[in-house]
């Protein structure tokens, strides 16, 4: 599927919304600010499946760790 | 109040931790899956591990409760998987124990009054296992729950505790045609409206009796609707399916007028804020008038469907309680009472010989098992006549009494017209050998207007003279709604203290709005004392 990556910040902002979201995501990932931690990325994850209808398999919840695992994963996602 | 909860899952198993959890900014809820703490040994048998289990947490909320007052959910999931053939001849295990389990927590619910219970189960029902459970989440995550039942659960913890902080709505205001019965009265007659055992008449004929069940729970009945008054009265009357009576309604606003304007005269002449009052309509274009003219009042978007109605009423959040007291039970009667007694009082002349002939009687009576959930309830109810609007929990109530049983006591009104009930709640204490203080005074407004503030205050400096007081002090804390209770101190003949008298006086002020107050004991200047009886 194709991802728009300021749909990705989008959630970034309202899963995280207490830190402030740089501009630029690209290159973001656990642990850039405090509430992106193993929780976040579990709620960040969590987000993303409800918000662009995925569904993560338990591999991929164990190895997506930043923006980039994400768009690569997104993009050969197919349901 | 706090917007924030901490949600405490049985920690990987580990039952001894239930409910040790201490925010002070936040509500502790815990979570407990039976199956995190069941071992996995098939030994010895699984009814008496559940049982076992089941007596741990029991015990661990209970100690819990003894250490901490605050409010405190307990959430529990007994979830079982289902086998037709399993469970065809006999009940499983699981629901057995679950059972006998939320009996015992029903006990500790009736003794702790912060206490609450969550049934899981029931509360992810209606989105079914499928949606509500992830067992991925579980193995990725030590989570059971979807995220979509996450929400469910999130949103039922918020529900009961926005309840505990605000009362429940009052008044439930309806329309007539169309809404209690099928049809318009004025075109197609009594024999032409829909109303009975069967098809649509038998949906409002349900309607009408989750109507009367929220009457029964203590909610007021209005009606709000353009008719004729004659042929809605004749429905009310002489209709044989008409299941509520022109008694169960404490008002009509039935003419041509314009919905919103009848509704705020209503508010004023049940002396209740519209905030408090829910409109129920089936016509959309009425809905948007008032929805427009009184944002603050909940119209219900109500769907169009009317088999849909029953339902949604019965779990409105707006009209749940945690339970129904006494008075809850006797509120139309009561407010009836306010618009006899308004009625006389414009017809006498003299105010003091007037009030002398309702036969008031006063009575204050010693906090109990039976009455806490009331004093608990007033606290939270009480706005305007109400002197710090502190919202004590049961707990805190206690404490008062512990010290002396007179020290914090209920109010209750009697008069020729009506049993009031519990109308009034007083906590004093000791601010030193000298000085009696009124920490809080609160007084339901529907009875005001009979002195019986009075006769309180004439009882608080008996109890101070008895006790061997030399004064009484008086605490007020604007909430911008109570000015009423400042004037009725000062009515009383206290004098507000001055600053360098205040510290004298050892008294900590908490609160940059509290304004002391002081009376030596000599009796009210102002009461009659005749107006009340005994």
């Amino acid at each position: 599927m194709k991802v728009e990556l300021s749909e990705l910040k989008d959630i970034l902002g309202d899963v995280f919304s207490n830190s402030t979201i740089p501009k630029n995501i690209q290159n973001l990932k656990m642990g850039d600010f405090e509430e992106w931690d193993s929780l976040g990325n579990f709620n960040l994850l969590l987000a993303v499946e409800e918000r662009l209808s995925v569904r993560f398999n338990m591999e991929a919840m164990a190895s997506i760790k930043s923006i980039q695992d994400l768009v690569i994963y997104l993009e050969s996602y197919s349901a | 109040m706090r917007e924030q909860y901490t949600l405490e899952f049985s920690k990987y198993g580990d039952i001894h931790s239930i409910g040790s959890d201490q925010n002070k900014d936040a509500y502790v809820v815990s979570v407990v899956f039976l199956d995190d703490l069941l071992d996995a040994q098939p030994k010895p048998e699984l009814l008496t591990r559940l049982s076992d289990c089941c007596e741990h947490l029991i015990d661990n909320v209970t100690r819990r409760c003894e250490k901490s007052g605050e409010l405190f959910i307990f959430g529990y999931s007994f979830s079982d998987t289902f086998d037709p053939i399993r469970n065809a001849k006999r009940c499983s295990k699981k629901l057995r124990a679950k059972i006998k389990f939320a009996e015992a927590l029903e006990t500790l619910c009736e003794r702790y009054k912060f206490l609450h219970a969550l049934d899981i189960d029931a509360c992810l029902e209606s989105l079914g296992t499928e949606r509500a459970f992830d067992q991925r989440n579980w193995y990725f995550a030590r989570t059971r729950l979807s995220n979509l039942g996450m929400e469910q659960l999130v949103s039922s913890v918020h529900k009961i505790a926005t309840r505990y902080q605000n009362p429940p709505h009052k008044v439930l205001v309806l329309d007539c045609d169309n809404t209690l019965w099928g049809g318009v009265v004025g075109e197609e007659g009594l024999a032409g409206i829909q109303l009975g055992t069967d098809g649509p008449g038998k949906a409002f004929l349900d309607f009408q009796k989750t109507i009367l069940r929220l009457k029964d729970e203590g909610v007021l009945l209005a009606l709000s609707s353009k008719n004729n008054i004659e042929d809605v009265w004749e429905v009310f009357d002489k209709h044989d399916s008409m299941l509520m009576k022109r008694e169960d309604l404490v008002a009509a606003k039935v003419d041509w007028n314009e919905k919103s304007k009848n509704i705020r005269a209503l508010s004023e002449e049940l002396d209740l804020n519209v905030n408090s009052f829910v409109f129920w309509d089936d016509n959309p274009v009425e809905r948007e008038k008032v929805r427009f003219a009184i944002p603050e009042m909940l119209t219900v978007e109500v769907p169009s469907e009317i088999h849909h109605w029953p339902a949604l009423l019965q779990t409105m959040f707006e009209f749940a309680r945690f339970y129904v007291t006494t008075e809850d039970r006797q509120k139309t009667a009561q407010y009836e009472a306010r618009y006899k007694f308004i009625e006389s009082k414009n017809n006498a002349e003299d105010e003091d010989s007037f009030l002398k002939s309702i036969a008031f009687k006063g009575e204050l009576i010693e906090l109990n098992q039976g009455n806490i959930a009331r004093a608990v309830q007033l606290c939270q109810k009480t706005n305007q006549f109400n002197l710090t609007t502190k919202r004590y929990t049961a707990e805190q109530l206690l404490e008062f009494v512990r010290y002396d049983k007179e020290f914090c006591v209920l109010a209750r009104l009697t008069d020729r017209f009506a049993d009031h009930g519990l109308v009034g709640l007083v906590c004093v204490r000791e601010l030193n050998q000298q000085t009696l203080l009124l920490e809080n005074l609160l007084l339901s407004c529907r009875v005001l207007g009979r002195k019986f503030e009075f006769w309180i205050m004439d009882k608080i400096i008996d109890l101070a003279t008895r006790r061997g007081y030399k004064q009484i002090c008086g605490v007020f804390v604007d909430s911008g709604k109570n000015l009423v209770s400042k004037d009725y101190l000062l009515n009383c003949d206290f004098l507000p203290i001055e600053a360098e008298m205040n510290t004298s006086l050892n008294v900590v002020k908490n609160d940059e709005n509290a304004t002391m107050f002081i009376r030596n004991l000599e009796p009210l200047k102002s009461f009659d004392r005749g107006i009340y009886e005994g």
